[in-house]
């Protein structure tokens, strides 16, 4: 029973549609993701304003405002909620993936904390030159902007990224490469909606880490280690909730769960085998 | 003979492997490759005439974060959004006034849409705005110039008699006509580009440049004695 | 060969030198077009009443280029930016091409038989059935004069009817009527070469920099070579014109009236009066005052359509005194204008060291009390003398390109014929002499004219009409009325035309109509002068012209004979034919014009001609030929009414027909843009001319707009007692009208637009000129 693949592919969908339907209604959400206004409402993305802020020095108070209730929205349902939910090149990747599943390609990773060089690289750069270069080459922005203008450029960019992943490289961009990603995996360490593992279900069959986007966030839970999902890369998706046969796994808050310490924990189930 | 290793089978195997693996080599980088001649390439775009209240270019560039709502609100559809061989403006807001140019609304949608005031929210009345500077560009061509009453560009200016006025001189070559010559005025134009887009030629004879472009400057060691 | 712009230019230059060296055009032609393969033809523009000369270039049987003619003494070259565009009006996408029926409320395509034969047993039946008043037609100051020449006489000849009438009803009749009641002949004793010689002009309701462009441009360039000329404008909104003006008049509407009288008096007690011209060359009536307005009461008109005047001898001490009643400071109170400037302007007009000439329009002419105010402008230059010499005279510019040559010259109205009108036993003699009748063919009772035919349409007293060269049913004021009457059963409507307009819409049968050159044709402009021009392309598919179509008609109705020439005498030329015959109407009698073939080589000649030579200035010695030597001044139009003097008539202030309340607070005007020509049905369809103005607006003085919490671009509701439009709000355009004062632009032909959708059908009783200046509206955010 996919429930939690269900509603999240409901809302990737709804984003899309919400990015189409201003070419046919203006009156109640324009804009895209990196500002929109819903019902006179304006939202702003915290990492593109960022850019801009550190490209110019200045900042526009209502600027931050918008971005502020966005930043508070994902400080609440988990910072890369907005890859697994919201991001629509995520959707595009996802199923990209699922080609590549059926081809046998090989694979080569790149080193976990390469996006987050990127993500340094990029504001470096922004500083420095004033260019905001995110904002430019953007490929999440290639796909809204197609859907809410028409422009179509961007989409070679996207499609070889695309190819690049059938090729080469699994799940490569959103891994290793998307600097927006690596932000909000920043924003996710604070988050308060997280996975949670009931220990004494889990059977450590391993099986959650074959459809997790990033394992190793399932690592320390899995050893007993935490009791949620700690690290901000978790992009919240569901997909391990889903594929767990016992139902040891589901969403749970933050600060509402007891967090042991791993040795505490050994003391308790000593019989269990160390991983 | 079973359990024998068929090397050359591997070997084209592997070089089948290889050959594909280059294909797709090629394949994926020619997209990325598109993508850098595309943005550092030839512009299409000249110059770029910003949406009203639009900050010094530089700037803009940077403090646009490329969420369109500007063009959105535009209850004409005049503004129009960058692809990306637009280069380092991929993805912001400018206007084509020989399409559409802008009718000067005089609640200002656009600039009241803009998150980051790239769009100056400090600009409330339309005298204000600087898009550009509106200029007879081809006087050969300017029908007005050539003693044909048009004058198209001035009685349809929304800063009619400021922006635009007529400076009238006889006609020398028929000796009892009056030709009566658009003049533009810097300080009054707003750049909105109607001007352009009237002109009734093929190509219009007046149009309109980022400020930048065009203006002049005079000394600041000298001022005219009459003004 | 393709038409390179350098070969172009070649050819330009080289034709231009070959006219210079004094070759003639028609050679010029032939050595010109092995260059660009395009030859050269001289037409005058196909827009407003100035006449500009063109020259037009066809290759392959199409119109492909046009240029001012240099050697046009109107324009020399120049053109305004409709006659820029003159080489696209032919090409619109959806130009007429077959005869339409309707049958089962669709338009069929038929042929031209059927269609023919339909128009013809339709109106043969309504004569049979219901007599002469049930049959009309809508002609046009469009018309080619051959054209209006061939209806008058197919409807007053061959149908015995006075059901004719021109859209220069709408333009020009009070002109025409003060003309006639003033001079005892119509059309201006001037021309435009006053304007190289006058001091001081007066625009009096004439928006003359947008609609007479190339006059306004002479103008322009006498006042920069002459410091001390100066220009007076009088107006209800300041328009471009009044942007070059040294003295803006800005009235009160209709109080145009009480100015111009007070004028008068000023001149008058001032002692700027030219005795001796009064005394030798004036005369003085009074007619009747307190008059209808045409309006319908209760169903009933309210007089104005069977007003007759009834004039009386006065003497001058009368009209002194009469005019002594209009105190600077009464006109003052009425029309909102400073009394020191009205005495200031009326000196300046008087002043005996200048020479002025008076120009106006429609502000005058579409006027409830039209006749009357052209009267109050003659009357000042008759006070004066200041008349019929260079640089001195009243001109009353026309709208239409020959609104003059056809409408008013052939007499292509309800009451007129070409010499005279139809109720002058003398008159009706003459035109049965020259159109070989039997004597008492012509019908002495004058037929409706423009309003009452659109309410003869609606009341069903008329059965059928043919409109021909015009936008009736957009160009009717309080237009949905006569819209609504139009569609009713038992109505025959025939509409002759070029492309699908407001009133093809309405029509049973539509006949598709050569344009401009694609006929050989006339006009006569707003100088008197007569332009010809020759056929150059063929109209597209099977589009005839109105002549061809009118004489079709009229033989299949039994009027064959009134068209039946024996055209070996006249080249072939059917044209010729009708021209020769018209010609015999005027000469003799003060409207002589030239030979059918002279006209070809000139470029124009002003009438009278006589033996061979144009006349400047009528009614003056030296000038004139009609006015012997020792006469000096002779107005020989009066001469057997009053020995040859003009009329001064009394003329008073009174009230429009529909003036602002509290309901309706605004004054609403309506008029034209330089862009577009009239209904713009032609100018709509060149796209430069639609991108640059492309929908009727509403200009607002800007302190009623702060008010009503209307800024500039937003879509308002303009509203009177008769409908609406919703168009956008111009606030500080080309146009800025007084406070409480709107202006409409009606080119528009968007049902939701129509300006006439709000304008009052009421007119002057006298000249039946509807007023399309005044009437109370109400504006509303939407």
């Amino acid at each position: 029973m996919k429930k939690w693949l269900y509603i999240r592919r409901s809302i990737q969908f709804l984003i899309i549609g919400i990015l189409l339907v201003q070419n046919f209604d203006k009156r109640f959400i324009i804009g895209d993701l990196n500002s929109m206004s819903i019902l006179g409402v304006t939202l702003a993305n915290p990492f593109t304003v960022l850019e801009s802020f550190l490209g110019t020095g200045e900042i526009y108070l209502p600027l931050i405002i918008a971005s502020l209730i966005v930043l508070a929205f994902y400080l609440i349902v988990g910072g890369r909620t907005f890859c697994g939910w919201i991001c629509p090149l995520h959707l595009v990747l996802e199923f990209t993936d699922k080609i590549r599943n059926r081809i046998s390609v090989s694979n080569n990773v790149l080193p976990r904390g390469t996006k987050f060089m990127v993500l340094g690289l990029v504001l470096v750069i922004t500083v420095a030159t004033g260019v905001p270069v995110f904002e430019i080459l953007s490929p999440i922005n290639s796909i809204t902007h197609a859907i809410v203008f028409g422009v179509w450029m961007g989409l070679i960019l996207v499609a070889g990224i695309i190819l690049f992943e059938i090729a080469f490289m699994k799940r490569g961009w959103c891994k290793y490469l998307c600097p927006m990603g690596a932000f909000y995996s920043l924003l996710g360490w604070l988050s308060l909606v997280r996975v949670r593992i009931d220990k004494l279900s889990c059977t450590k069959c391993m099986l959650c880490k074959e459809v997790c986007l990033e394992p190793h966030v399932l690592e320390s839970p899995i050893r007993g280690r935490h009791e949620i999902v700690v690290s901000g890369e978790c992009t919240n998706c569901g997909a391990c909730i889903d594929r767990c046969e016992q139902g040891a796994l589901g969403f749970s808050f933050r600060f509402f769960t007891k967090e042991r310490r791993y040795g505490q924990w050994q003391e308790d189930h000593r019989s269990y085998p160390s991983l | 003979m079973s359990g024998e290793i068929d090397i050359d089978k591997d070997k084209k195997e592997t070089s089948r492997r290889q050959v594909l693996k280059m294909m797709a080599g090629v394949a994926t980088a020619g997209p990325f490759l598109y993508i850098l001649l595309t943005m550092t390439g030839k512009k299409g775009y000249p110059f770029f005439l910003r949406p009203p209240g639009a900050i010094q270019e530089g700037a803009f560039n940077t403090l646009c974060i490329r969420c369109g709502k500007c063009a959105k609100v535009c209850p004409y559809d005049a503004i129009k959004i960058a692809d990306m061989d637009a280069g380092v403006a991929a993805g912001t807001p400018y206007i084509v006034a020989r399409e559409t140019p802008c009718y000067l609304c005089p609640d200002l949608p656009c600039i009241n849409s803009c998150p980051t005031s790239a769009l100056d929210h400090s600009i409330k009345e339309r005298e204000q705005i600087n898009m550009g500077i509106a200029i007879i560009t081809d006087r050969e061509e300017c029908l007005s110039l050539n003693g044909i009453r048009c004058e198209v560009c001035y009685r349809t200016c929304p800063l009619i008699d400021r922006a635009i006025t007529l400076k009238v001189h006889p006609n020398p070559r028929t000796g009892r006509h009056t030709i009566f010559e658009p003049v533009v005025h810097k300080e009054e134009c707003v750049g909105c580009g109607q001007c352009e887009h009237n002109c009734v030629l093929e190509r219009p004879a007046i149009r309109v440049f980022p400020e930048e472009i065009i203006a002049g400057q005079i000394g600041r060691h000298y001022m005219y004695g009459w003004k | 060969m393709e038409l390179s712009r350098r070969n172009f230019l070649k050819a330009s230059a080289a034709l231009a030198a070959m006219s210079a060296a004094g070759v003639s055009i028609d050679t010029a032609d032939a050595r010109v077009s092995k260059l660009t393969g395009i030859t050269w033809t001289k037409a005058p523009c196909r827009f407003c009443g100035t006449g500009c000369g063109v020259l037009v270039g066809v290759k392959n049987g199409k119109v492909v280029a046009t240029k001012g003619d240099p050697y046009a003494p109107v324009n020399r070259g120049l053109n305004c930016i409709k006659g820029y565009f003159l080489a696209k009006i032919l090409y619109g996408k959806d130009r007429l091409t077959k005869p339409l029926i309707r049958k089962n409320g669709r338009f069929v395509e038929a042929s031209w038989d059927e269609a023919l034969d339909l128009v013809a047993s339709k109106f043969k039946e309504a004569l049979d059935k219901y007599g002469p008043t049930a049959v009309g037609m809508f002609g046009s100051g469009q018309w080619t004069i051959w054209e209006g020449y061939a209806a008058s006489k197919f409807v007053k000849a061959g149908m015995r009817s006075n059901n004719i009438d021109p859209n220069a009803r709408f333009c020009m009749a009070s002109a025409v009527a003060a003309f006639i009641r003033t001079f005892g002949k119509d059309e201006p004793m001037g021309c435009y070469d006053d304007i190289e010689y006058a001091d001081t002009f007066f625009t009096w309701g004439a928006n003359m920099a947008e609609m007479h462009p190339i006059l306004y441009s002479r103008l322009t360039d006498r006042k920069l070579k002459f410091k001390h000329v100066k220009h007076v404008d009088l107006c209800t909104q300041i328009t471009r014109t009044s942007a070059t003006a040294d003295i803006i008049i800005l009235f009160k509407p209709q109080t145009d009236l009480a100015i111009a009288n007070a004028m008068a008096n000023v001149i008058i007690r001032e002692g700027l009066v030219n005795e001796e011209f009064i005394s030798k060359h004036v005369a003085f009536l009074k007619g009747q005052h307190n008059l209808p307005y045409g309006l319908e009461i209760n169903g009933k008109n309210d007089g104005g359509a069977t007003f007759k005047d009834k004039p009386k001898k006065v003497s001058f001490d009368e009209y002194r005194r009469f005019v002594s009643a209009y105190t600077p400071s009464y006109a003052a109170r009425l029309s909102g204008v400073p009394a020191e400037k009205i005495v200031e302007i009326a000196r300046l007009f008087a002043d005996p060291n200048r020479k002025t000439v008076s120009f106006w329009t429609m502000g005058v002419n579409q006027h409830t009390r039209g006749v009357w105010m052209n009267h109050l402008i003659y009357n000042l230059h008759l006070l004066t003398g200041k008349i019929s010499e260079p640089g001195n005279g009243p001109f009353s510019l026309t709208g239409q390109p020959s609104a003059c040559g056809t409408a008013r010259e052939v007499g292509t109205f309800a009451h007129r014929l070409p010499i005279g009108v139809v109720m002058n036993p003398k008159h009706r003699a003459l035109a049965e002499k020259i159109w070989k009748l039997p004597p008492g063919t012509i019908n002495p009772k004058p037929g409706y004219h423009a309003i009452e035919m659109a309410r003869a349409f609606e009341r069903g007293d008329l059965k059928c009409l043919w409109v021909m060269c015009n936008n009736y049913f957009q160009a009717l004021p309080n237009v949905q009325r006569y819209r609504r009457g139009a569609e009713k059963e038992g109505r025959f409507l025939v509409v002759s035309e070029a492309y699908p307009t407001r009133t093809t819409e309405l029509a049973d049968v539509v006949l598709p109509t050569a344009m401009w050159v694609e006929k050989e044709g006339a006009y006569g402009n707003a100088e008197r002068r007569t332009q010809f021009w020759f056929k150059a392309v063929d109209p597209p598919g099977e589009a005839k012209s109105d002549l061809w179509q009118i004489i079709e008609v009229a033989k299949r109705m039994g009027y064959g004979h009134l068209f039946d020439y024996d055209l070996s005498k006249y080249d072939g030329k059917i044209e010729k034919a009708l021209w020769e015959e018209y010609r015999q109407f005027g000469i003799g009698r003060g409207k002589d014009l030239a030979p059918f073939d002279v006209y070809h080589k000139v470029r124009g000649l002003r009438w009278p001609v006589v033996d061979g030579k144009e006349t400047l200035w009528r009614y003056r010695e030296g000038y004139d030929p009609y006015v012997k030597k020792g006469q000096e001044i002779f107005f020989y139009g009066n001469k057997d009414k009053n020995g040859g003097k003009a009329n001064i008539w009394l003329c008073p202030y009174e009230p429009p027909a529909e003036q602002p309340d509290d309901e309706y607070p605004f004054w609403l005007c309506t008029g034209r843009v330089l862009e577009h020509w009239h209904s713009g049905t032609m100018t709509q369809r060149v796209p430069e001319l639609h991108r640059a103005v492309p929908e009727a607006f509403v200009s607002i003085h800007p302190d009623d707009a702060r008010a009503l919490g209307i800024k500039n671009g937003d879509r308002v509701r303009v509203k009177t007692r008769r409908g609406e439009i919703i168009v956008r709000a111009e606030i500080e355009g080309r146009n800025k009208p007084q406070r409480g004062l709107v202006f409409v632009p009606w080119f528009d032909e968007e049902p939701s637009r129509m300006a006439n959708n709000l304008t009052l059908d009421a007119y002057d009783p006298i000249s039946k000129q509807a007023d399309f200046k005044k009437c109370a509206c109400r504006i509303e955010k939407v």
